[in-house]
């Protein structure tokens, strides 16, 4: 059971990281990114490379791992997403534009996993790294999930200060809600969009250095985690910031301790991810303003 | 042997077009036309696989009298060459076998495709491509999982329901069957899209409340549109399940619709001739690649370049010529009242018709 | 009296629709001027072309002698050209002082822009906090001239700022704003629906009809002209 609860903290960490990113590009360019996945496998290949290379821990390989998800992410805004979006794209247009961005991030970095392996001669599918375990309040806990909570917690924090107490962040608010009035009181407003999307992506990033941790990696791993963090954002309510990050805690807790539940009745937790995609159909169709109609009118 | 080898390669081209011909005319339909994001296609798709995948050897046993032993996912390869061989002695028995698994898909199909029609007309339309995108994932999931079904991921036999055929005459016979459905099911595309209820559908497509004033049902024609769309996908899972011998849930996977989808954008949506020429592009890409995988020096697997390839391409022509390789003609009323009006103005108008992408 | 606005033959629209034909005015320092006409004859385009938000095919907008016909609106607005939409023109997910801090060029002077707005318009002192979308109509409002006002603006555009009110209310906010260029020395283009009103408290007044211009000249000679005034305006 402590197992679960710790894979389910873990797991919501990464989810949040993940979600407000894809809340962020929703609001800024109206995109549904099915890239994003892809943009935590980037991290989580940076990092894994560097640390490899560096001879330290992945874990101290976390600005790595921002950097190249945001950089990547970065790139996709400046050369496809904001020109479609000027060239007045849909945002199905644009969702299958992101898909197109997505294979190619992923099937790069399937070609550099097998450039990397026979590089650096070190395994780079169907791996795992062994974790460093703590001691705390009496329990034995991995190292992954104090980290991963550290991380996601300084990183949300910070993100929530730039966005309500600065001045960047108040002019990124005003862009997403009113583009031409933002841009008539002299905001450059593809530039703040752009440090927004680099934002989104070096969060998703640094969610990548975590997996290895949890799961089997391999450069299919972050998109596996795609719809469930879609799901976070459909549950917390689309559009709201704060609203996918609840959504993914409860998107997290409930996929983990639900499948525990049922397996305890017999059911194969292979069954586990239908929990997400089952939330995403019924938020939208029977609450669709998700949880933030709890506190938004 | 080299004619026997240039053969199948050929036959195989021709069905796997074939099958994404379906697949892309009935994109086309639904989203190319209607701008309905159906993204559950390959959900539908694995329909009709799953039907052959989970009847064919039942079925067969159930008919040659034949008692299965053991569970479906560890047998059913041995069974389903068991049964070719009777097939082989009776062509009936090979005909029924290709029927059954089709009459029950396409009802299936049809009921599905009026299910997922109750969303779409609650949803904007990038939610309703996510929790259809959701919802094709969760049949994935399932099918992999539930290893009744179709051997979970150890997969299903099919029977060889053409194994009355001698070789060359069998690839033939292939090749008629999935030519006929393909060019059927694109003629179908094209009937629609270039009569009356095409027009209707890229009115609903361009503005939906425009087109409800002028008295059109636009639930009516979704759930319509939806059932027959997916409907054609389910007989191009069945095409595709006789043709690879095997089905296998990890085969339906978000990418496949993706694929899809690429193939009506690269064509050109909302132009009949889209489908074909996508499918084409798709294949001479893919099929291309694999030819010269060998001469082409790269440190990793070459299939991930044709990956990136498709990728690059569907974005290129994104922003550079988003009415894709056959854009949407304007419609062909418009152009016959214009020389009608006979002013100065006309040719200059056509002139720009032609010249600028269709507008979406 | 020098010139701070000129508008020479400007024809405009958006993208393929042409709106305006060939109209052309002028704004002094200090001068109210108002825009009046029947709906749809291209007022509210005639402000988006000076403010650079439509597209131009010819003709040409000087302020303060600069040709500015190609240049972005948020250049123009750093030049203190002032302008007002209709509508969508606060964040009203943002907080006031949040607006308030966009609306200044230098995001330092907070205290002292904010200061100077609570001078202006007092009732404002005590909303600082709440967002827009918690106001009133009329509170919106103020705080949307309070963004343009603190970047100390040559000349103010309102486009229709009566649209949403109650005709009694609409003419003392007319009449406040034409008294904006008493208090700031300010110039107003006033685009209106209210037209007695806004003729009685103008300097000058453009009739436009379908787009082209009928009048220009003073106010009052306008509310002369009797057929003018009944075919247009209803008057």
């Amino acid at each position: 059971m402590l197992d679960v609860l710790v894979g389910a903290l873990v797991y919501s960490n990464l989810l949040a990281l993940l979600a407000i990113g894809l809340s962020l590009m929703l609001l800024t360019c109206r995109v549904s990114n099915f890239a994003h996945g892809d943009v935590v496998t980037t991290g989580l290949y940076a990092a894994y490379t560097a640390s490899v290379l560096l001879r330290v821990s992945p874990y101290a390989c976390i600005p790595f791992a921002l950097l190249a998800g945001g950089l990547v992410s970065l790139l996709s805004f400046l050369l496809v997403f904001d020109p479609l979006r000027r060239a007045g794209g849909g945002p199905v247009t644009l969702m299958v534009a992101s898909m197109a961005v997505g294979i190619i991030i992923r099937y790069s970095l399937h070609a550099y996993a097998d450039v990397m392996q026979r590089t650096l001669g070190v395994y780079t599918r169907q791996f795992v790294l062994s974790d460093f375990e703590l001691q705390l309040a009496g329990l034995r806990v991995p190292g992954v999930l104090p980290l991963s909570s550290l991380t996601a917690a300084v990183l949300l924090v910070s993100l929530y200060v730039l966005l309500y107490r600065t001045r960047l962040g108040v002019a990124m608010r005003a862009a997403i809600e009113n583009p031409q009035l933002a841009e008539s009181l002299g905001i450059d407003v593809k530039r703040v969009f752009a440090i927004g999307w680099f934002l989104s992506g070096a969060l998703a990033g640094a969610a990548g250095v975590f997996l290895p941790f949890r799961v089997i990696s391999d450069p299919d791993v972050g998109w596996s985690m795609l719809l469930p963090a879609f799901a976070s954002v459909v549950v917390g309510g689309i559009g709201s910031l704060a609203g996918s990050v609840a959504g993914a805690y409860v998107v997290g807790f409930s996929e983990l301790l639900l499948s525990y539940l049922l397996a305890t009745l017999g059911v194969s937790t292979a069954y586990r991810p239908l929990i997400s995609f089952a939330a995403i159909v019924a938020t939208l169709l029977l609450r669709p303003k998700g949880l933030s109609s709890l506190w938004s009118r | 042997m080299r004619g026997v080898e240039v053969l199948s390669f050929l036959v195989s081209t021709a069905v796997l077009y074939s099958v994404y011909l379906i697949l892309a005319s009935s994109m086309e339909i639904e989203y190319g036309e209607l701008g309905l994001p159906s993204f559950a296609k390959a959900a539908f798709f694995a329909l009709g696989a799953f039907a052959v995948g989970a009847l064919t050897v039942r079925l067969g046993a159930l008919l040659t009298g034949v008692a299965l032993e053991g569970e479906f996912k560890l047998v059913s390869y041995r069974y389903a060459t068991l049964i070719s061989a009777s097939v082989a002695r009776n062509p009936a028995l090979g005909l029924a076998l290709f029927a059954v698994p089709l009459l029950v898909a396409l009802p299936l199909a049809v009921l599905m495709g009026l299910a997922a029609s109750y969303p779409a007309l609650r949803l904007r339309e990038d939610h309703l491509a996510i929790a259809l995108i959701a919802f094709s994932e969760s049949v994935r999931v399932v099918a992999r999982n539930y290893e009744p079904l179709v051997g979970g991921t150890f997969g299903a036999g099919v029977v060889d329901f053409l194994a009355w055929l001698r070789s060359p005459w069998k690839e033939l016979a292939l090749l008629a069957v999935a030519l006929a459905m393909g060019f059927g099911a694109w003629l179908v595309e094209y009937r629609i899209s270039t009569s009356p209820l095409g027009r209707v559908l890229r009115a609903v497509r361009d503005d939906e409340v425009a087109a409800q004033a002028y008295g059109k049902d636009v639930a009516r024609l979704r759930a319509q549109i939806l059932a027959l769309g997916s409907a054609m996908a389910a007989v191009a899972g069945v095409l595709y399940a006789f043709y690879a011998g095997t089905v296998n849930p990890d085969d339906f996977t978000v990418s496949r619709t993706f694929i899809v989808v690429l193939m009506v954008v690269v064509g050109g949506r909302g132009n009949p001739f889209g489908p074909p020429v996508g499918a084409a592009v798709y294949l001479l890409l893919d099929r291309g690649i694999t030819l010269v995988k060998h001469y082409i020096p790269v440190p990793f697997d070459v299939n991930y370049l044709s990956y990136i390839l498709m990728g690059l391409l569907l974005i290129l022509l994104l922003l550079k010529r988003p009415g894709g390789i056959v854009p949407e003609r304007p419609l062909l009323t418009l152009r016959r009242a214009l020389p009608q009006r006979g002013s100065a103005a006309a040719p200059q108008q056509r002139g720009a018709e032609g010249g600028g992408p269709a507008g979406t | 009296m020098s010139l701070l606005l000129e508008v020479r033959g400007l024809h405009a629209g958006y993208g393929k629709i042409k709106v305006l034909s060939g109209v052309s005015l002028t704004v002094g320092e200090r001068e109210v001027l108002a825009v009046v006409g029947p709906n749809g004859s291209g007022k509210s385009t005639l402000l988006k072309a000076i403010f650079g938000l439509c597209t131009v095919y010819s003709g040409s907008v000087l302020f303060k002698g600069v040709d500015i016909t190609g240049l972005p609106p948020h250049k123009r607005s750093l030049m203190g050209l002032g302008y007002l939409p209709q509508v969508g023109n606060t964040f009203e997910g943002l907080t006031v002082r949040e607006n308030l801090l966009l609306a200044l060029h230098d995001g330092s002077k907070l205290e002292e822009g904010i200061g100077k707005v609570a001078e202006l318009m007092p009732e404002l002192g005590g909303l600082l906090d709440r967002r827009v979308r918690t106001l009133s109509g009329g509170e919106r409002q103020m705080v949307a001239l309070a963004m343009v006002l603190l970047r100390n603006p040559s000349l103010v555009m309102f486009d229709e700022p009566t649209a949403a009110l109650a005709p009694r209310v609409a003419r003392r906010v007319i009449e406040r704003i034409a008294a904006l260029r008493d208090e700031l020395g300010v110039s107003v283009i006033l685009v209106e629906q209210n037209a007695r009103a806004a003729l009685e408290a103008s300097d000058r007044a453009l009739l436009l009809v379908s787009g082209q211009p009928r009048f220009f000249g003073g106010s009052s000679e306008l509310l002369g002209e009797r057929d003018l005034v009944k075919t247009y305006l209803g008057l």
